[in-house]
């Protein structure tokens, strides 16, 4: 039955993996771009996000095309209406990862204060997020909802622990103010782009089960309850 | 999509005595497409479609001006309408199946075209039986009422019917309007499938069915198409205001 | 008044016209029964209306066969009911038969005759043939005229008996097998039907077809519905004095068989147009419309759809027909005549059950007799509806599974 709209979604869901493997991409390479101080491969990806943007305006045409002509209810509707969320938070880490690499571009010349160890290791997290909630997302399965909420806290807790490292090192010396401030914003990038990548599991979340969590007071009910719904 | 055009009206009218029921239709049906007529009831989208296949003869007092060009010849002109009408199919709105078997109701079309061969026939009944996805329901009785199918299955049979013509194109006539949702979906399916093998031009009362199954939608209100365009442009964004009034219940 | 009482009468009026109207059906029905029950017995349905005279060739037996146990009550009512025995019964050997004579008095004879009142077991009377050498079905209640020329009018039954066993070799018996039966009317009524509908049913058929398919609504059609329900409304008497003008003169069909079934079928072409219009109309247009849009030209869907579709309606005009045929009386009596006879030919009269229930009523005063052609015509339409509801049954193509 509805074999059309069947292959209509599977044709998204495909477009929207491809999109967050870019934007995926993106964000590794910009995080490569830090440390290893390659200018050209964060215009490079600066220059990806044009293509980001404009599968952004695609999908979302796409995505209203299907509202439109397949009338979609239940379910279905829930899951376009959530691709169209995902679609925004995939193109706003995508911009978080432009973001980044301007943040490069501007230590071209730096010599670093330090090495770089909880930025990647932060991004690495981030990474982890949002490949863990496209693909909740592909397979409808929000099994993952406790590995979603520990990763947040360790990236939440890790931004801090920039921050604070940060401060320290500009208080030291007055030297470090340029790069400190940078890192900071950068930690603060990479924790909006597990935001965003929460996000888009809590989309999936309500898919599954149209209800709405917020991770910040989560607790063992809806647990629960999500793996009661998986089985 | 460059289709082929199939069907190509210019300049149509259509009156009933006095009243003018369509009024100067241009439109061009491209082949292997699905078209959808939408419109409120009385807007003339039936009576435009029934001109397709030249069933409006039946009707007296109809008269018709224009020209309907079909495969480089206008079929209002001097034309074989039985080879017209095996040609263009036609399914109605309440499944007609004929009160005699299954397969009697199959072998009928070409029955009536002189066919007699049994072997041909029971090529031909199994064929289209199974391009209308029902071969599997009812080969094991064949030779039984095929009054005694449900309804979508009777409108699958009076599909598969028109199919057993072998025609270039098939007129629906809102084929879904008298069946349940399930019904209706499976014949969308089977229309989404023999769209490759031939044209399809339906009439609708469900938007969001000729949303969902045809490639170009042509908006009727009073006798005149007002807009006709790629499906996904008339549903997101209609050029006219009246099209985008009605296909959001904002009409009238 | 309240609304209530209103009702109450309104109501109490309903039920007395419904029971007016079953008294009067049942008081009809049962004087019929009545008085004609008596009547009806295989002989009244098997025999001829008149008596048939033949001669019997019998061989007469060498050794006299004995009386066996003797069945009296064999004979029938209405034997019983026209004849009073005058002498006792004699059985006379060389036939193995008994004799009675008897008075015969109906409403229009009365005569003193000899009946044969019983035939024993082996007796030559059982293998009597008849001039041609085909065999004689003799039965108790056949008169006898004479043997070898000799008449018995007059003779008492003991001479009788001594001129019969006198005679010697091969008798040459003068037989009446009495009448008082309707075969040949039920015969004659059958045959009417079959002739008519014959003739009315494709006629009827057809241009009713014309009517609802291919005449354009206006004025010719509208004149033609007009007449055939002008048609229908003709005393039949009118009827039968044109067929009696155009077939029995003109035509120089005699009172015949054909004369009377071709007014018959006349009279029936308005009942078939109107019923089989009627089922024709009734034929959804949706399977026009499928049919036309399948490329079957208007002949085929005409022929393969909308005619089976219609067949109980055309069913049911047919019993309609049957139902004025059998009825059929005051035409009949001027194209077919009173002749109570099976037709040997299309230009033979013959006399139908309602002609010949007038026929007795009015030159016989004969109530009895009328009657039970009345309930033999009731069994026989009660019949015939059943016959043609299920045949319309099975024809119907919408019951099939």
């Amino acid at each position: 039955m509805r074999k059309e709209y069947s292959k209509e979604l599977q044709v998204i869901k495909d477009e929207i993996l491809l999109m967050s493997t870019v934007t995926e991409k993106m964000l590794s390479d910009s995080i490569f771009a830090l440390r290893n101080q390659d200018v050209e491969l964060a215009k490079s990806v600066i220059d990806r996000d044009d293509l980001v943007d404009k599968k952004e305006i695609d999908l979302q045409l796409e995505v209203g095309r299907i509202i439109a002509t397949q009338g979609p209810v239940a379910t279905d509707l829930r899951r376009m209406a959530s691709a169209y969320k995902i679609i925004t938070n995939l193109e706003r880490i995508a911009d978080l990862a432009v973001n980044i690499s301007k943040r490069v571009i501007e230590l071209a010349d730096e010599t670093y204060m330090k090495a770089l160890i909880d930025i990647p290791k932060e991004s690495e997290l981030a990474e982890q997020l949002l490949k863990l909630s496209i693909q909740a997302f592909i397979e409808e399965d929000i099994s993952g909802l406790k590995n979603v909420a520990a990763l947040e806290d360790e990236i939440d807790a890790l931004n801090v622990e920039i921050h604070r490292e940060c401060i320290e090192y500009m208080m030291a010396d007055r030297k470090n103010v340029f790069q400190g401030s940078i890192f900071s914003t950068i930690g603060s990038y990479l924790e909006r782009i597990g935001d965003h990548a929460t996000n888009i599991f809590e989309t999936v979340y309500y898919i599954s089960t149209g209800d709405y969590i917020d991770f910040n007071d989560l607790d063992e009910k809806i647990i629960d309850k999500s793996q009661k719904k998986n089985k | 999509m460059d289709n082929k055009v199939k069907f190509n009206t210019k300049n149509l009218d259509l009156f009933y005595g006095d009243f003018q029921a369509l009024k100067s239709i241009n439109m061009e049906i491209c082949e292997n497409e699905v078209t959808a007529f939408i419109g409120p009831s009385g807007c003339g989208k039936s009576t435009f479609l029934r001109c397709l296949n030249r069933m409006n003869d039946l009707i007296d007092c109809v008269d018709i001006k224009g020209e309907i060009i079909f495969d480089g010849k206008d079929i209002n002109g001097d034309i074989d309408v039985i080879n017209l009408r095996t040609r263009v199919g036609m399914v109605f709105q309440k499944p007609n199946p004929f009160p005699m078997s299954i397969y009697d109701n199959i072998a009928y079309g070409p029955k009536c075209q002189g066919l007699k061969d049994k072997a041909k026939l029971d090529t031909i009944v199994k064929d289209s039986l199974e391009r209308a996805a029902l071969w599997d329901e009812v080969k094991d009785r064949l030779n039984k009422s095929a009054l005694g199918l449900s309804g979508g299955q009777q409108q699958r049979l009076c599909i598969a019917r028109t199919i057993a013509m072998n025609p270039e194109v098939i007129l629906m006539d809102e084929p879904t309007s008298a069946l349940d949702p399930i019904a209706t979906l499976k014949i969308e399916d089977l229309m989404q499938s023999l769209k490759k093998l031939y044209t399809i031009i339906i009439v609708t009362h469900s938007m969001q069915q000729a949303g969902r199954i045809s490639d170009k939608t042509a908006f009727f209100l009073m006798g005149e198409v007002i807009e006709f365009n790629e499906t996904p442009k008339i549903f997101t964004n209609p050029d006219d205001k009246r099209t985008e009034d009605y296909i959001t219940g904002r009409f009238g | 008044m309240t609304q209530k009482i209103k009702d109450t009468i309104v109501k109490g009026v309903v039920y007395l016209a419904t029971g007016i109207t079953l008294c009067v059906l049942l008081f009809i029905i049962g004087f019929i029964f009545i008085k004609g029950i008596g009547l009806i017995n295989w002989n009244f349905i098997s025999r001829d209306y008149n008596d048939t005279t033949f001669y019997a060739f019998v061989q007469e037996s060498n050794s006299p066969t004995t009386l066996d146990e003797k069945v009296q009550e064999n004979k029938s009512d209405y034997d019983k009911k026209y004849e009073t025995p005058l002498e006792a019964p004699v059985y006379v050997e060389s036939i193995g038969a008994e004799i009675t004579k008897v008075l015969y008095k109906n409403y229009t004879t009365e005569k003193e005759q000899f009946i044969i009142s019983y035939i024993s077991k082996g007796s030559p009377l059982l293998s009597a043939v008849n001039s041609n050498g085909t065999s004689i079905d003799v039965s108790t209640d056949f008169v006898l005229e004479s043997v070898n020329g000799n008449e018995f009018t007059g003779m008492s039954t003991e001479e009788v008996k001594t001129l019969i066993n006198d005679q010697s070799g091969e008798l040459k018996i003068k037989m009446v097998e009495p009448g008082g039966g309707i075969r040949s009317n039920i015969i004659t009524t059958l045959y009417m039907i079959l002739l008519s509908l014959v003739v009315a049913l494709p006629i009827g058929i057809f241009g009713a077809i014309y009517l609802t398919e291919y005449a354009k609504p206006g004025k010719i059609v509208n004149a033609i519905r007009f007449a055939a329900e002008c048609l229908a409304g003709i005393p039949s008497i009118i009827f039968g004095l044109f067929g009696m003008a155009f077939f029995v003169v003109a035509l120089n069909f005699q009172i015949s068989l054909l004369s009377g079934s071709l007014t018959v079928a006349i009279i029936l072409l308005p009942v078939i147009i109107r019923s089989t219009e009627e089922a024709l109309k009734t034929v959804p247009i949706a399977f026009r419309e499928g049919s036309l849009a399948l490329g079957a030209t208007k002949l085929q869907t005409i022929f393969k759809i909308i005619l089976p579709c219609a067949v109980p309606g055309i069913a049911t005009a047919v019993l309609l027909s049957i139902g004025r045929v059998i009825g059929e009386s005051a035409a009949l009596l001027l194209t077919a005549g009173t002749v109570a006879q099976i037709p040997g030919t299309l230009f033979s009269p013959g006399s139908t059950l309602t002609v010949q229930a007038y026929y007795v009523t009015k030159e016989e005063g004969n109530i009895e007799m009328a009657c039970a052609i009345g309930i033999v015509i009731i069994v026989i339409v009660i019949i015939l509806n059943i016959l043609s509801r299920i045949a319309s049954d099975k024809l119907n193509v919408f019951n099939k599974e």
